[in-house]
């Protein structure tokens, strides 16, 4: 199968993002926006009616983020990539905005990589300096309960983060499942696996005032930060969607996250307020 | 040969040794506690410097061979964007730019051409490409080139672990000798040094430099709704 999804977000004159482009082929769907946080964001759910992937499979997003417009994008599930004898499945995903001003969230659930499958992810997102942008990429493993862990065949990742024309975050790696068996250090160690990017991009406190068309009134702040790892326990991860959802200050101040092992053995994720922050 | 003594002997003031790249937060975790630790994850060091640093280090070598500054350039700003953590970007910067004025002033009063054609005058380039362009405008050999960069990092990380933990000197010594035999086993191949096969994937290491703090609930910027 190949699923393609061509996404426009654009704001009306109330300030509320609704969509205005929209094109997609199976087994990709998109459910209508809800209104969630009285500013007018679009929280948007996509579906992959087919359940996960397998050899030869493709699924080709392209989100557009229009000017003044507010995103929150997520899937109803975790995505599957399934045990294939050969071959490998691929995505690949497009975010950007055509001018400054925009709000995008893509927090998608976690990429659950089966034993012996193959995928390759390319991500490529352009903002502009006023902007802000919030992206998260998670995998997991397969049957963990099961026993399995990491046991994929091979998983490549490329991510670019454009901002202002200039690239900003570049992330390149193809990993084979079996190196991460053995727990070796400085690479996933005890980590259940996660992949967490997030870029920001304008002050905090300023945010709640900042309307389209009052660019340049405030004082801005340009960030980026990464991190990889996440936690098994998934109460701590969505804690901290649910800060970045209900409190768009989390995304602006200059903030990192790290992931640190827990007593349980897992890891949980801690937002790390740097000095810079407005708290 | 005395030349990358003094390049890559740690008397260089390049300032390498002030920075652990992580390693200090594994041990100050216990996760590092003996030599037989030190040795293991300095080989995840190993192994990633081989499939990034090395990667930019031949580049910038190959690059100021042809007289290609642009490329250097774009180096520049790939390596940037592989470093997102401030911590690391920072200390790659720091040390490069110290790198390359230390050999600048190797030549004091006839400094190589190579340097003038360098578009930052400020000479902040990351260590790895600092590095490539030091051992290109010196013209010594790329083998040599990558084996002192990897056997140098190597080193300045075993000293910090034996400051830390710490170790006794012939037991550093030891890791640094079983580091070095490891690194010379190793057959790496230049054709695969471009960016293509990179592999930037080390979360440990990633996430080891990045200074904890613990997740606030009451934090205004967090709880605030809008």
């Amino acid at each position: 199968m190949r699923g393609t999804l061509d996404l426009g977000i654009t704001a009306n004159r109330r300030n509320q993002s609704f969509i205005s482009r929209m094109n997609y082929t199976f087994p990709l769907k998109v459910l209508r926006p809800f209104y969630l946080d009285g500013i007018g964001t679009a929280y948007i759910y996509l579906l992959d009616t087919a359940g996960g992937m397998l050899a030869g499979d493709s699924l080709d997003y392209r989100i557009r983020v229009e000017d003044g417009a507010r995103l929150y994008l997520t899937n109803a599930s975790a995505s599957k990539s399934y045990v294939m004898n050969g071959g490998g499945a691929q995505v690949h995903q497009f975010f950007f905005r055509r001018t400054a001003g925009q709000h995008g969230v893509f927090f998608p659930e976690e990429v659950m990589l089966f034993k012996d499958t193959t995928l390759e992810t390319a991500t490529r997102i352009e903002a502009e300096r006023d902007s802000v942008f919030a992206f998260c990429d998670m995998y997991a493993c397969g049957r963990k309960h099961k026993g399995e862990r990491f046991e994929f065949r091979s998983m490549g990742n490329l991510l670019e983060i454009v901002i202002d024309g200039k690239l900003a975050v570049w992330e390149k790696y193809r990993v084979d499942g079996h190196r991460l068996q053995s727990g070796q250090p400085g690479y996933l160690e005890e980590y259940t696996l996660g992949d967490f990017i997030h870029v920001q991009q304008r002050d905090g406190r300023r945010y709640a005032a900042d309307r389209p068309g009052m660019p340049g009134r405030h004082r801005r702040r340009r960030g980026v930060g990464g991190l990889l790892a996440s936690s098994e326990r998934s109460a701590d991860r969505e804690s901290f969607k649910r800060g970045i959802r209900g409190g768009q200050g989390l995304l602006s101040t200059s903030m990192g996250a790290a992931a640190a092992p827990d007593a349980e053995g897992g890891a949980a994720l801690y937002p790390q307020i740097t000095d810079r922050t407005l708290c | 040969m005395l030349t990358w003594l003094q390049l890559a002997g740690g008397t260089f003031p390049t300032g390498s040794f002030n920075h652990s790249y992580g390693l200090e937060t594994y041990i100050q975790s216990g996760r590092v506690r003996s030599a037989a630790d030190v040795e293991a994850i300095l080989l995840a060091y190993m192994d990633v410097y081989i499939q990034t640093d090395l990667i930019f280090v031949k580049q910038a070598y190959e690059a100021i061979r042809r007289n290609d500054t642009e490329a250097i350039e774009t180096l520049q700003s790939y390596y940037s964007a592989t470093k997102p953590a401030s911590e690391l970007h920072a200390a790659s910067l720091k040390t490069g730019r110290s790198l390359l004025l230390g050999v600048r002033n190797l030549y004091a009063g006839q400094a190589p051409e190579s340097f003038g054609r360098l578009k930052d005058p400020a000479m902040m380039y990351h260590y790895a490409l600092a590095y490539g362009l030091s051992a290109a405008i010196m013209e010594l050999p790329f083998h040599e080139t990558a084996q002192t960069y990897m056997y140098a990092g190597l080193a300045s990380l075993v000293s910090v672990a034996t400051r830390i933990i710490p170790l006794g000197q012939n037991e550093s010594q030891l890791v640094l000798f079983r580091l070095g035999r490891r690194l010379s086993e190793l057959e790496i191949d230049d054709q695969e040094l471009t960016l293509e096969k990179m592999n930037t994937f080390s979360p440990g290491l990633e996430i080891a430099p990045w200074p904890m703090k613990p997740y606030i609930p009451g934090c205004a910027c967090l709880d605030k709704q809008i």
